[in-house]
């Protein structure tokens, strides 16, 4: 089975459409949030094979709902995007076991190859367990 | 009492290894130390190894990434921690994508180090299947794609998230930062 549930997190309105056409023509399940809080709400809520996160956000950033995310959702895969990349997040992102950290600008193709082999892993993983 | 924690330092510096050796033995830790990557393969694939410090001079920066992988196949759920004098961003997304526990940057406090291992030996909650899957997959590809032969319909459910493969969207430890940058004129788009 190939439909996976994704949660996007960015509080630019053009990514958030962008993502949320794409992932829809490719049959996946999106759901879009403006900002880390709201996110916080659809993941006690909702349940998701992947999160894919901007990092700098005006409420929660990315890195602040990574860390929330590890805290509670362990085996939930989590992506980081971002347009300003630097060593210290990298190496956060690193110690939060983020599954990726992509550098905007990007290209949605290959964005959507990445979360779909993240998802795949994650979907494997959970399988092997049962 | 409860057991001693079993490290592998790697690194191709004597002095380092006496060093990092007599001081995590005296924290009561078993350590073995050696120079070569393979050599601590070796050791790693025959005992129970919870952490690998690796001083990423131990291997050429493009292979040290692929002992890595070898030394988490070899111990699945191993954390692996590299020592590195010159990390980039390049370097440290990479390691992310290959599952490194974390990264110490030099110089640096003996003390920072030991809290890295500490804290690597605690019980993990991250998924030891999961982690075995992911090295084998990787190593499996590593294979075929060494042997010639593509994955049919070039669709693969066994890819990793950082695999090394020609439609990867970036290579591993090919590139600088061009690697982690995923730029199309007509997709891009601007945070």
């Amino acid at each position: 089975m190939d439909n996976y549930r994704i949660l996007v997190v960015d509080d630019e309105l053009l990514i958030r459409d962008l993502l949320y056409d794409f992932f829809t023509s490719q049959g996946w399940d999106i759901v879009v949030a403006d900002g880390g809080q709201k996110a916080i709400d659809y993941l006690k809520n909702q349940k998701f094979d992947v999160v894919l996160t901007d990092l700098k956000m005006p409420d929660i950033d990315g890195m602040d709902l990574t860390g929330r995310i590890r805290s509670l959702y362990n085996d939930l895969p989590v992506i980081i995007m971002t347009g300003y990349p630097s060593l210290d997040s990298a190496v956060e992102a690193l110690r939060f076991k983020v599954d990726d950290y992509i550098v905007k600008p990007f290209n949605v193709n290959q964005l959507f190859k990445i979360v779909k082999k993240v998802a795949e892993l994650k979907r494997q993983g959970a399988e092997a367990k049962t | 009492m409860a057991r001693s924690k079993n490290i592998v330092v790697i690194d191709p510096e004597e002095f380092i290894r006496q060093l990092l050796g007599e001081y995590f033995e005296e924290l009561g830790y078993e350590v073995k130390a050696v120079a070569r990557v393979s050599d601590g393969l070796e050791i790693i694939s025959a005992g129970n190894v919870e952490v690998a410090l690796i001083d990423t001079g131990s291997a050429s920066d493009r292979n040290y990434l692929d002992a890595v992988d070898r030394l988490r196949v070899a111990r699945p759920g191993l954390k692996v921690v590299l020592i590195t004098g010159y990390p980039t961003l390049d370097g440290v997304i990479n390691a992310l994508r290959h599952g490194v526990y974390d990264i110490v940057v030099k110089p640096f406090r003996l003390e920072d180090l030991k809290e890295t291992v500490d804290r690597a030996c605690q019980p993990s909650v991250e998924s030891d299947v999961e982690n075995q899957l992911r090295g084998r997959i990787r190593l499996l590809e590593e294979l075929l794609q060494k042997n010639g032969i593509k994955i049919p319909g070039g669709k693969s459910t066994l890819k990793g998230p950082a695999d090394k493969q020609s439609d990867s969207p970036y290579g591993i430890g090919d590139d600088p930062v061009g690697s982690v940058s995923i730029i199309n004129d007509s997709d891009a788009i601007n945070d």
